[in-house]
């Protein structure tokens, strides 16, 4: 078997950081090829030498026998490599269709004088162009969507017409930057089925960076393990799932399943902190959330579970009104918010976490935790609550003059959280803090959640991994496309058939 | 701009022939120049003065939402594009003056019209190049720089007329763009410019303004695109510049002083009225700005302070501007004929 694409003594610097440190290896023609590592390893500084956003410091890419080292982006895309984007990229403003024809360009035989005088051919090509992206979209389910305004589709589906736009320049190597972000198990396991489907129908080589192991081992025939730069193993998956090197960099030393103690709800339930009645949210003219009621009582975790697209994010941004509610109410301690403005929330008491972190990239981490503490005066306990964080994330402590934006995902999730925790909260909301996150930090994560909670931390948390947030609550709202659908104790629901029924019935996205 | 791909008039018919084209647009000029005869009966001479200004301003504003509206860059300097235009169109006209201006001032004004397109194209291809590489502010500093070098460098030339413009003495320059030239230059830019936005050119420019880095992705050399994008705009703008240069309906004065940052302000302003993205929204916003200036003048001193509260208020009251990114689509008006759609 030849290599489609090869990579030899690859190195890439940043300032005085080896981000990657002599990779090289070799991805056989049409095979399914994993490159995986926890978050730092530089998997996708790797992909983004391969595909021409860096030009590497050191080293060789072959394509099909060429150098492409250094090439430029477009030229990489024109000879042949298609990618997609870990924290998708869309044309947002274009419809769907529009987003799969800007990938046309490359192909259309038409000149500026044919576009300008709409000659024959140009109208033969635009017909053709369309045609094939109809027929993309059609295989991806999306056909009916084609008119539509791209930002305006669920998650699932704006990942998945990312690869239908990759697959519009008819590439012979595709490299999926973590598919999988943000699928539940029910829908990642599609995604497997679909890879391996899109890698027969299409004639490719797949290249892939993924967190989420069951998707790795499942559809990978060949896995290069990376960690801080460096190659640490490489081969079959199930050599590489029993080498004690990966499971050591992936897993951390000693690693165990979360088995936090549980305690029993207080007898004597606390007063009510946030309470939310029938609440409805609507875009456009699709309704999101479709009149949901949940309360959070003083002191409890609160998960809000459900598969994709369920409407827990929509409903966690109505309650710290960054969107307006159609009807319902939100009342915190006592007070209705339906006049407060956002920013006002955080004053009351209110802070989030928001999904995707959000953290300022281009302030240092100490800059990013003083913004948190924009509504403190008193500096004292400015100081005395960062001291708070860093002993909660020993690692922000280590990178407190280093650059939000170059914290890798992980790290800005602390940072995410530690943030929020300046302003000195009465109620903290996390919105899908385990999102793309290496498993040894999310370890690290759901610890300092559960220590922030001992600490009498109200927390309402918006989770799409089940099973971490179902350990980590005492209660849960189950949420089935924009509706409660069961409710109750955590540790009640987490052995529940039902819940699981919620994500594999009519919650679920990927068909 | 989902809803927009078809909604140009150009971009109904793209099987129809080129014979037939060239019939649509003589009788558009023949139109015009009905447009023309009619007003200055019922209404005067000054009415068709500010029809010629709309012409103008449309153009302009064509020109400039390519760039700010549809690559998603920030020129400021687009005034600089048209002082070239004008110059260049004046001298060509001049040099004319005695064969081709005598026999048929009408190819002669095609001639300046044509040499003021090339030398503003070649100013967009000098000022975009270096410029274009980087983002975001880059480019609105550079263009303003070079909208200032233009200005001052015309003011320091004295066989250009240095700072009183020209005429030069006796030599006026020929007023040889009467409304139909200046509205066809008009439907030409809409034409050629809606034509290149609603295409797969269009998409892959509209791709920049989104994300540059998918754009590159999806195989777009972004810096070339940018730099076509910046050449065309420039090439129309310069247009506009001879045409009014040559505007048969005004004094046929130019003088840098009528191209100094304010200009390129306004032309920006049109686009940002009509709604950024849009090529009948960037009509629309010059109409308005050149109307309601004129309509403007009873306040005489405070004419420009109530301007300044009419933008205002329609910022706050409509920030996407009149048409927001979509096109104005007469045909959704007709019965019975569905607007073509994407």
């Amino acid at each position: 078997m030849s290599a489609a694409l090869s990579v030899s003594d690859l190195e890439m610097h940043f300032g005085g950081l080896r981000a990657v440190a002599g990779v090289s290896f070799e991805v056989p023609e049409k095979s399914i090829f994993g490159l995986i590592g926890p978050n730092g390893a530089g998997k996708t500084t790797v992909f983004n030498c391969v595909t021409g956003v860096y030009a590497p410091t050191r080293g060789a890419i072959t394509f099909q026998g060429k150098p492409i080292a250094g090439v430029p982006a477009w030229k990489i895309a024109d000879l042949g490599i298609a990618r997609t984007f870990q924290n998708i990229r869309l044309f947002g403003q274009m419809s769907v269709i529009e987003n799969v024809l800007v990938a046309s360009h490359r192909v259309t035989r038409a000149s500026l004088f044919d576009v300008i005088g709409r000659t024959l051919r140009y109208v033969d090509d635009d017909r053709a162009m369309r045609a094939k992206a109809m027929e993309l979209l059609a295989f991806f389910g999306l056909d009916d969507n084609a008119d539509q305004v791209a930002s305006s589709l669920p998650y699932g589906d704006q990942r998945r017409l990312e690869i239908a736009r990759a697959l519009m320049l008819d590439p012979k190597v595709l490299l999926l930057d973590e598919p999988a972000a943000g699928l539940n198990s029910a829908e990642a396991r599609v995604l497997e089925g679909q890879i391996r489907t899109l890698r027969d129908r299409f004639d490719l080589t797949v290249l892939l960076v993924e967190h989420n192991m069951q998707v790795v081992m499942g559809v990978c025939e060949e896995i290069h393990v990376m960690d801080r730069g460096e190659t640490i193993a490489h081969g079959a998956p199930a050599a590489v799932q029993k080498d004690p090197k990966v499971l050591e960099a992936y897993l951390g030393a000693g690693h165990d399943a979360i088995t936090a103690p549980r305690e029993a709800a207080p007898e004597q339930p606390a007063e009510v902190l946030l309470e939310v009645s029938d609440l409805r949210v609507a875009y456009g003219g699709i309704q999101a959330v479709k009149g949901i009621s949940l309360e959070v009582r003083r002191g409890e975790l609160v998960a809000l579970i459900g598969a994709n697209g369920a409407g827990k994010t929509t409903t966690l941004k109505a309650i710290s009104r960054m969107l307006p509610m159609k009807s319902g109410s939100v009342r915190f301690a006592g007070k209705d918010l339906a006049r407060v403005e956002a920013h006002e929330l955080v004053e009351m008491g209110v802070a989030m976490a928001p999904e995707g972190r959000a953290i300022f990239p281009n302030l240092t981490v100490r800059e990013n935790l003083e913004m948190g503490a924009y509504t403190v005066s008193d500096r004292g306990a400015i100081r005395a609550r960062m001291d708070e964080a860093v002993g909660l994330f020993p690692r922000l402590g280590e990178r407190m003059q280093q650059l939000g934006g170059t914290l890798s995902g992980g790290e800005q999730q602390m940072l995410a959280i530690a943030r929020a925790l300046m302003s000195g909260p009465k109620l903290l909301m996390l919105d899908e803090p385990s999102l793309g996150i290496a498993p040894v930090l999310v370890d690290q994560i759901f610890e300092a959640i559960d220590r922030i909670r001992r600490k009498g931390l109200t927390i309402l948390l918006v989770e799409q991994n089940t099973r971490r947030a179902l350990a980590a609550a005492q209660r849960a709202y189950v949420l089935v496309t924009g509706e409660v659908v069961l409710s109750g104790d955590a540790a009640t629901l987490a052995s529940d058939p039902r819940v699981q029924g919620a994500y594999l019935g009519e919650g679920v996205h990927l068909g | 701009m989902p809803t927009a791909s078809a909604a140009l008039g150009a971009g109904v018919h793209p099987t129809v022939t080129a014979s037939r084209r060239l019939l649509g647009f003589l009788l558009a000029i023949a139109l015009f120049v009905t447009v023309e005869r009619v007003t200055r009966i019922f209404a005067g001479e000054y009415a068709v003065r500010v029809l010629a200004m709309c012409g103008i301003n449309a153009m302009l504003a064509v020109s400039l939402n390519l760039v700010n509206g549809t690559t998603g860059q920030f020129s400021i300097g687009h005034a600089g594009f048209m002082a070239v235009g004008a110059y260049a169109g004046a001298i060509t006209s001049h040099l004319l003056l005695g064969s081709l201006g005598h026999l048929w001032p009408g190819l002669s004004l095609l001639v300046s019209c044509a040499v003021a397109v090339v030398c503003a194209g070649l100013a967009g291809v000098a000022v975009g190049v270096p410029s274009l590489r980087l983002r975001g502010d880059y480019l609105a500093i550079v263009t303003l720089g070079f909208g200032e070098i233009i200005r001052i460098s015309i003011e320091s030339l004295a066989p250009l007329g240095g700072s009183q413009g020209w005429p030069i003495g006796a030599e006026s320059i020929p007023a040889t763009a009467t409304l139909p030239w200046i509205w066809g230059g008009a439907l030409l830019t809409v034409l050629v410019i809606g034509n290149l936005t609603y295409s797969s050119y269009g998409r892959a420019l509209t791709a920049i303004r989104e994300d540059e880095i998918a754009a590159e992705a999806a195989g777009i050399p972004t810096t070339r695109y940018k730099v076509l994008a910046f050449a065309i705009s420039a090439m129309f703008t310069g247009l506009a510049g001879s045409l009014y240069a040559h505007d048969a309906t005004g004094g046929q004065h130019i003088d840098p002083g009528s191209f100094r940052l304010d200009r390129s302000v306004d032309i920006l302003v049109m686009v940002i009225f009509g709604g950024l993205g849009s090529v009948t929204g960037a009509v629309l916003g010059g109409v308005v700005v050149a109307v309601s200036l004129e309509l403007l003048r009873e306040f005489q001193g405070y004419r420009l302070i109530v301007y300044a509260l009419l933008m205002i208020g329609l910022m706050l009251l409509r920030p996407q501007g009149l048409l927001g990114n979509r096109e104005l689509d007469l045909r959704r008006f007709l019965p019975g004929r569905k607007a073509a759609s994407a």
